[in-house]
Formats: structure tokens, C-alpha cells, sequence
């Protein structure tokens, strides 16, 4: 019988492991001018890029590519924040209003009445 | 209790800020483990030349390895991992499900070598049928399991280089990138069983060529 069960095609570790040992003792030399092309590659491919991006912005960068719902979540939150501080702050106070009105005494004093 | 709850929590966020504070002031350049390989793409995709360098460095050998299994052809093999390289920079954390760098980049190389194939017209159907008959022959006579000899990786190359170039990419593709059969039934166009025989094949056919002797 030919037909393989699904586990005796999925499961054969140790072939698996065997093939992972010999492609792990893939000679390291005479490669040089692989690498150069391929980091030729990445050096066009970064100056292409808008801005340079270093320091604490390369960080933030770097974090927002690795865990992009997080720094939106956290993105969106701040801004939320930044509207109801915004809000509490520009909402008008009656009782400030009240006292920012001119009084009788300054408009005699300022004679108009 | 309470105090020897706080005490542990306060101990994990020190040892936490530990970590991060370490992380945050590593010299760039000094070797880092196996498992920092996706800090040293994050590195080198921020434009750090030293993570770029240290990542082509340690990925060119096994994909160039993997490469010339699949194609069997060194100006290709090495048209292909340049291809990868672009792609892996381009790439997203979130595209590798969870696995690691290694086996992530293997999937983009093993996918790159499909479309060479595909060019050369290797991956047809006609050729299939045709490696079918032989494919029928091995299964009487191919050995099922038992202790492989020792190999190395030119013997192993050179005998996935004697498989049909979609028993190499079923091969490939589960040995080196995690897939299993639904992923290269997917991969291939094939329906499941056919991914199941194809895989079942390739195993018995590369398993036959190990066994041989060397010439």
C-alpha cells in the first residue's frame, strides 16, 4: 500500500532533522560577493528612504513595525486624551464669565455712563 | 503576604527594567544570540549597517544552500537569495506567523525558487506526469525509513539534484520552512492527497538516493 496516512507525511523528524544538519554545513566561503550585492541592495534601498531615521525616532520606528496595534492604540489614546484636556480647558466657567464682566463703577470711571 | 506579593511584582519589574535598560544600551556590533535575529532585521531596517551586514552574513550560507537544492543552478540560486534579501527587508514581523528569522527567510527563498522553476518550466504539469511513472517505480522498491548513513550537505544537494523539482520543493518546504501538507498543497496547486503522495514520494525517493552508495 502506497498511499500515505497523514501522519506518515507530516511526521518524520528525524529526516527533517538530518536535512536541517546538512543544510547547516553549507560551506561559509566564496560567498563574499553575494553579500556585498546583497547589502549594496539594502544601503540603495535605506538611502532611498525618505529621512534617515536615528536615535530615539529609529526606536519608535522599529517598535511601531514590531507591535503596530499597540503604538495605534496607544496613538489613538493620546489623542483622545489630548481632545478632552483640550475640551475641559476652552469650556467657558459662568462664574469666570460673571467676573470678567465690567462692572457699573468701571463704566462710570470710564465715563459712559 | 501582601508584602511578599509586592516584593516578587516589584522584583519582575526590576529584573523587566533589567532587561530593557540592557537591551537600550547594547554596543552595536557585539554578537548577540540566535534568537536576537529579528532585533538585528528591526536594526538593520532603521538603517543600522552593522545589523544589515551581521544578518547577510549569517542567513547568505543555508539560503544559498537551500537555493542551489531547489535549483540546482549557482547563477540562479544566487539571483535568488539577492531577490530574498529585497523581499526580506520589505517584509513585516507580522507576515512570519510567529516563526523564527531563519525559517521565515527559508519560506521567501523557497518561494523565489518557485517562480525560477516556474520560468524555467520545471514546476509543469507534463513534467509531472512524466516523473510520475518513475515516482511509481520507487515507491515498490524505495526503502521506508530505517538509519540514514551520514551525508554532507554537497551528497545532500546532489541527491535532492536527482529528484524532480516538485518532489524538491514539497521537500523543501517541509524540511526547512515548517509547512505542512495542507501549506504545500496550497503552494503547489495541488489538492491535499496529491500534497500527501507528493511529500510521501519525495521522502522515499531522497531517502533512496542517501542510501546509495557514492560513486
Amino acid at each position: 500500500m502506497t498511499t500515505p496516512t497523514p501522519r506518515e507525511a507530516s511526521d518524520d523528524p528525524g529526516l527533517r532533522e538530518r536535512l536541517r544538519e546538512g543544510l547547516a554545513q553549507a560551506p561559509t566561503t566564496g560567498l563574499e560577493a553575494l553579500e556585498s550585492r546583497a547589502l549594496a541592495q539594502w544601503r540603495q534601498r535605506t538611502a532611498g528612504q525618505a529621512r534617515p531615521s536615528r536615535g530615539a525616532l529609529a526606536l519608535l520606528q522599529a517598535g511601531w513595525h514590531q507591535h503596530p496595534a499597540l503604538y495605534s492604540g496607544a496613538l489613538l489614546a493620546l489623542a483622545l486624551a489630548a481632545v478632552l484636556l483640550f475640551k475641559t480647558w476652552s469650556a467657558s466657567d459662568p462664574a469666570l464669565d460673571e467676573l470678567l464682566q465690567p462692572d457699573l463703577l468701571s463704566f462710570i470711571a470710564a465715563g459712559e455712563l | 503576604m501582601n508584602s511578599r506579593t509586592a516584593t516578587g511584582a516589584a522584583g519582575a519589574s526590576l529584573s523587566q527594567l533589567g532587561r530593557w535598560v540592557g537591551r537600550a544600551l547594547r554596543v552595536p556590533g557585539v554578537p548577540m544570540a540566535e534568537g536576537d535575529d529579528w532585533a538585528l532585521w528591526h536594526a538593520a531596517c532603521a538603517g543600522h549597517e552593522a545589523s544589515a551586514t551581521r544578518l547577510v552574513h549569517r542567513l547568505t550560507p543555508q539560503a544559498i544552500g537551500l537555493a542551489m537544492q531547489m535549483l540546482m543552478r549557482r547563477e540562479d540560486a544566487e539571483d535568488a537569495v539577492q531577490e530574498s534579501f529585497l523581499r526580506l527587508w520589505g517584509s513585516r514581523p507580522s507576515d512570519a506567523h510567529g516563526a523564527t528569522l531563519a525559517t521565515f527567510f527559508n519560506t521567501i527563498v523557497i518561494n523565489r525558487c518557485k517562480t525560477w522553476l516556474t520560468r524555467r518550466r520545471e514546476l509543469s504539469a507534463d513534467h509531472e506526469q512524466l516523473t510520475g511513472l518513475s515516482d511509481a517505480q520507487q515507491d515498490t522498491t524505495a526503502p521506508n525509513g530505517g538509519d540514514l548513513p551520514g551525508f554532507s550537505a554537497a551528497q545532500l544537494q546532489a541527491a535532492m539534484g536527482r529528484l524532480p523539482a516538485r518532489q524538491r520543493m514539497a521537500l523543501g518546504m517541509w524540511a526547512y520552512a515548517d509547512a505542512d501538507v495542507a501549506d504545500i498543497a496550497r503552494a503547489l496547486e495541488l489538492d491535499r492527497n496529491a500534497a500527501h503522495q507528493l511529500l510521501h514520494r519525495a521522502k522515499l525517493a531522497l531517502r533512496q538516493q542517501l542510501q546509495e552508495p557514492t560513486p
